[in-house]
């Protein structure tokens, strides 16, 4: 799976690592089980600072999309159900959406049609895609 | 003798700036003149031209540069002909290096007014797979354990081991660091589809592991054959060794090029490295990249990021290596040699190739009008004078100290090795060989 990051971006560049290993799961790029490579790889051959590496991946495992471990480096594990904590932050972030959405007078069909073509498109679940 | 330091001088630097221009009109891994371009752009017909004419200034820079090397070859005398060639190999590597920037901002003026260098924000393609998969795709560093201990059976074949017979284990080191800089470096992203970017992946590192372990081999194996026949004609190894090495490191770039290419014509999405901004005068400076060493644009082998702390260093080490040789000459030329007796002990005093030896040790001592045919395994030649250890015709390693190669020469066998000294004049040499008489009793 190819990840592009770019540098000059306002988005901090683990933030922009974190998104697009979640988006490569949702594709299924990065089936479950898949193993990532551990931060000192990852670190040493694309020149990123550790540091960056870690934070992306220690978010990751927060989140409870990879678990790492210290020999093996990191895999793909299927996340837990959305709730709690969880939950919240998704209807806030849904909320604040939803609010610019309607700002700019996108009307509720095309919105929801919006949502239902991206969620088809990154429909894949961990552990069916192809790599 | 001349003739040979001529020969070899000439064809190597000349067929080294042949190749290291021809890599840059060459297009490899999507980058062209030091510059990336896509297979659209590359198909441009000012493209196309400014690549013909680039082509034919190699060319021509070469035969200027032959032309102008050819008065070196009427210099008899070794004290005009090494600081000409020396200066001839310089103004031409830095004429070299100044047709690579001209032609590079020239292509890099066609893509600004095309437009070719906007649109392009994605500055960092990571291929996660390819990094998993890298460290099993070199060949083992325990393939490099043979050619140590041969290096080592080098040092020991020698009877008294000098820094001369220490250069295959020198080299050895040299293509150990070579050999991890090529098994560690960056991986590349050329294609969205990562089967691509592997066997680019592949094809890089297997190569460049398998060339360096065997380039590795070649100086102890050609210096072992070379001490165990007597009869081989001076200079004939080093030559070899050289010869056979840089041969070994061009058709390890040359294969991993072809393969490469190869490869990405079987791509179908592919992805621009879009980073010339780093690349400038032909020197790598990013300092978003945290890589010490990076796989060069133009010519073969890696180069240093200038942006890195480790790849600062690397290049001040590099800086304090070359000023460190240059004050070692000058002070070679300035300072010159001299022989002082002090009780038993006998001290030539030369920087930094001095010796000492007590009278004890002295076997014969002769005198020779003329100095048989010489090769310097470590030590300085040309100029004023002739410093350190030099493998002499007729009497194997020596421990030379002349000023001119007529003589006459006073040769010291010692019951380890040999020296010769040579005064700067005939009364000179004479009251060196009298001391020493005096001295051995």
């Amino acid at each position: 799976m190819v990840i592009k990051l770019n540098m000059t971006s306002g988005t901090p560049i683990y933030m922009q690592l974190r998104n697009q290993i979640i988006l490569g799961i949702s594709r299924g790029d990065l089936p479950l089980g898949e193993r990532l490579p551990t931060v000192r790889q990852l670190a040493a051959d694309t020149g990123v600072n550790t540091m960056t590496v870690n934070k992306a991946y220690a978010l990751l495992k927060q989140e409870g999309y990879i678990e790492i471990d210290r020999r093996h480096g990191a895999k793909v594990v299927a996340p837990g159900a959305l709730e709690g904590d969880g939950l919240e932050k998704l209807e806030d972030e849904l909320a604040l959406l939803i609010a610019e959405t309607k700002l700019h007078g996108m009307d509720r069909d095309r919105f929801l049609q919006l949502c239902d073509n991206l969620y088809m498109g990154t429909a894949g679940h961990p552990g069916e895609g192809t790599t | 003798m001349n003739t040979f330091i001529y020969l070899f001088v000439v064809i190597v630097e000349v067929a080294g700036m042949a190749l290291h221009l021809g890599t840059a009109v060459r297009l490899s891994g999507y980058v062209v003149l030091g510059t990336t371009l896509t297979a659209d752009h590359m198909a441009d017909a000012e493209v196309q031209r400014l690549l013909g004419r680039a082509r034919r200034g190699i060319w021509l820079h070469c035969l200027i540069a032959l032309a102008a090397s050819v008065p070196a070859y009427f210099l008899r005398d070794t004290k005009y002909l090494v600081p000409y060639l020396l200066a001839w190999a310089l103004l031409a590597a830095v004429a070299c290096w100044g047709i690579e920037v001209r032609n590079t901002g020239q292509l890099r003026e066609i893509k600004r007014q095309r437009g070719w260098d906007e649109g392009a924000p994605e500055n960092l393609a990571i291929d996660l797979k390819s990094i998993l998969l890298k460290p099993k795709m070199p060949v083992g560093p325990h393939w490099m354990v043979p050619s140590l201990l041969l290096s080592v059976m080098v040092v020991l074949q020698s009877g008294s081991p000098g820094i001369g017979d220490a250069l295959p284990l020198f080299i050895w080191l040299v293509f150990l660091i070579l050999y991890r800089i090529a098994v560690r470096a960056k991986t590349q992203v050329y294609d969205e589809n990562s089967r691509i970017n592997m066997a680019c992946s592949l094809a890089t590192r297997r190569t460049w592991s398998q060339g360096l372990v065997l380039a590795s081999y070649i100086m102890p194996v050609l210096f072992l054959i070379g001490g165990l026949l007597d009869n081989l004609p001076l200079g004939v190894v080093p030559v070899l060794t050289t010869g056979l090495i840089l041969l070994v490191l061009i058709l390890t770039h040359g294969t991993v090029r072809k393969r490469r290419e190869q490869i990405l014509a079987q791509g179908r999405q592919a992805i621009y490295n879009e980073d010339d901004e780093n690349w400038k005068y032909g020197m790598y400076h990013n300092p978003q990249d945290n890589s010490t060493f990076v796989e060069k644009r133009v010519g073969i082998g890696w180069t240093i990021n200038l942006a890195s702390r480790k790849g600062k260093l690397v290049a001040g080490l590099a800086i304090l290596i070359l000023v460190g040789v240059v004050v070692m000459y000058i002070g070679i030329l300035g300072g010159g040699y001299d022989m002082k007796i002090d009780g038993d002990e006998i001290r030539v005093t030369g920087f930094p190739f001095g010796t000492t030896f007590s009278a004890r040790e002295i076997e014969d001592i002769t005198i020779i009008d003329t100095l048989p045919k010489s090769v310097r395994t470590w030590g300085y030649g040309g100029g004023r004078v002739y410093m350190g250890e030099f493998e002499l015709e007729g009497y194997g390693k020596v421990r030379l100290y002349a000023h001119y190669q007529t003589g006459p020469f006073v040769v010291i066998t010692l019951t380890e090795g040999t020296v010769v000294i040579h005064g700067e004049s005939g009364e000179e040499t004479g009251a060196y060989y009298d001391a020493l008489i005096a001295a051995a009793g």
